[in-house]
């Protein structure tokens, strides 16, 4: 009888102690999820002071037009394993947050107005740009970048800044700007 | 290191060696340069109060006469004020054309302190009274120690990033002096208490690298800090007193004679 009781107070203790040791959090056991490129957003910000601001009267002084270039990514359930596994729930040591359905291939800036003698509306103004790494704008729901202009346009003129994303699949994800006027 | 401990044990229970071992707690209350709200140090200043412990061995230099000679190890742990932190960070980064973002900054680093003590016992009956001088070398470790800092100018794109890191670790030499209160529990067992008051010099290497917002990355700067150590330490323990050297003394006296 003594034995019967301390054998099934020690399988107790085990299912406690497995319990403890599952490191998972909920990312890595049965369900799965993925992140897929939703939507993009534009915006051109003045970063004259410490924080980015919305242009007074829709005006910005070349040397600090910045573009906030935002990326949402929809998550959803897209895997479900059917069987039980004790040991991967137990002792999974990575567990990736969720899965990319596509990856980011390539992003584009340009403007609908001519913006010097070499770069004409709607060609590729990225050699203008500082731009920071965006692959990795879809591994999380919603992610940002900052885009920084360099080089001031020729003439004081009124633009809207386009930035397209190119997807490995072939999706391409336009974002358009509110209309600026852009000053020396 | 087994046969010393037998070796010590054999020689304690044959009364050769008359040993006191005094585990502590210890606690580090910082005074000038490095006390609180202290600005004039870069980043040993700005600090309320250090947590550690410590350990010292001591025997008589001769039976039944006061002094007292021995070893100490002593560990504290620092940890800079936030507020006062960042302050001083912007104080160092910014001028009237920028605007300074302390990003992270974590200042924890560790002295240990590691030397030989005199001390004289007097007992004044219901407890003992025991002045101390110390003097050894320091180790102060700043694994801890790192800031980065965003710089970015006025009216412009234009920014900066700064990493500002302490070299890993760095010697110096201190001095000490404090009394301690011992009250006898038992036969070989008691409590203590100590005040000491502990100073020295400190220089360290703070390494300074700088990338501006294209990415590139200019030549390391490095700068040294010199700073005084300046501090009050308080351990509180239990003693343990082991033989009563009777042995050694004895034969010293035969021979003597």
């Amino acid at each position: 009888m003594r034995k019967k009781l301390s054998l099934l107070l020690s399988l107790f203790a085990f299912a406690v102690l497995l319990q403890l040791m599952d490191s998972c959090s909920g990312c890595c056991g049965d369900e799965r999820f993925c992140l897929s490129v939703e939507s993009s957003h534009l915006e051109v910000l003045d970063n004259s002071d410490s924080i980015a601001k919305t242009p007074i009267n829709g005006t910005v002084r070349a040397n600090t037009l910045l573009l906030r270039y935002t990326v949402s990514n929809n998550k959803s359930l897209c895997r479900t394993n059917n069987y039980f596994s004790l040991i991967n729930n137990a002792y999974a040591l990575s567990c990736p947050y969720a899965d990319r359905t596509d990856t980011i291939e390539y992003l584009t800036i340009s403007s609908n107005q001519d913006f010097n003698n070499q770069y004409s509306a709607g060609s590729e103004l990225n050699e203008l740009f500082h731009i920071p790494d965006y692959t990795h704008l879809d591994y999380q729901e919603s992610d940002s970048i900052d885009i920084l202009l360099l080089e001031p346009p020729a003439d004081t003129s009124t633009h809207i800044f386009i930035i397209n994303l190119l997807l490995k699949s072939g999706k391409v994800l336009t974002a358009t700007s509110q209309q600026i006027l852009i000053i020396p | 290191m087994r046969v010393i401990i037998a070796i010590l044990c054999l020689l304690i229970t044959q009364e050769v060696f008359a040993i006191r071992l005094q585990p502590s707690f210890t606690m580090g209350v910082p005074l000038g340069a490095m006390s609180y709200k202290q600005t004039s140090s870069f980043f040993l200043g700005q600090t309320k109060s250090a947590v550690g412990g410590g350990l010292s061995v001591t025997m008589p230099i001769k039976v039944k006469r006061p002094f007292y000679v021995g070893v100490h190890t002593y560990v504290t742990e620092w940890k800079l004020d936030d507020v006062t932190k960042n302050y001083q960070l912007r104080r160092r980064y910014s001028n009237d054309g920028n605007y300074v973002t302390v990003n992270s900054a974590v200042f924890l680093y560790s002295l240990s302190f590691f030397g030989a003590e005199l001390s004289y016992n007097k007992s004044l009956g219901f407890i003992e009274v025991e002045p101390v001088v110390r003097l050894g070398l320091g180790l102060a470790e700043f694994t801890g120690v790192g800031a980065k800092m965003h710089v970015k100018t006025k009216n412009d794109n234009y920014f900066e990033t700064y990493s500002l890191n302490a070299e890993r670790s760095t010697t110096f030499l201190y001095h000490s002096a404090g009394i301690k209160l011992y009250k006898g529990l038992a036969t070989g067992f008691g409590l203590f208490m100590e005040s000491s008051y502990c100073g020295g010099r400190i220089n360290v290497e703070m390494l300074e690298s700088k990338e501006d917002f294209l990415g590139n990355l200019y030549p390391e700067n490095s700068f040294e800090v010199s700073q005084q150590i300046s501090m009050l330490m308080f351990n509180i323990g239990f003693q343990l007193r082991f033989g009563t050297g009777e042995k050694l003394f004895n034969a010293k006296k035969s021979k003597e004679l």
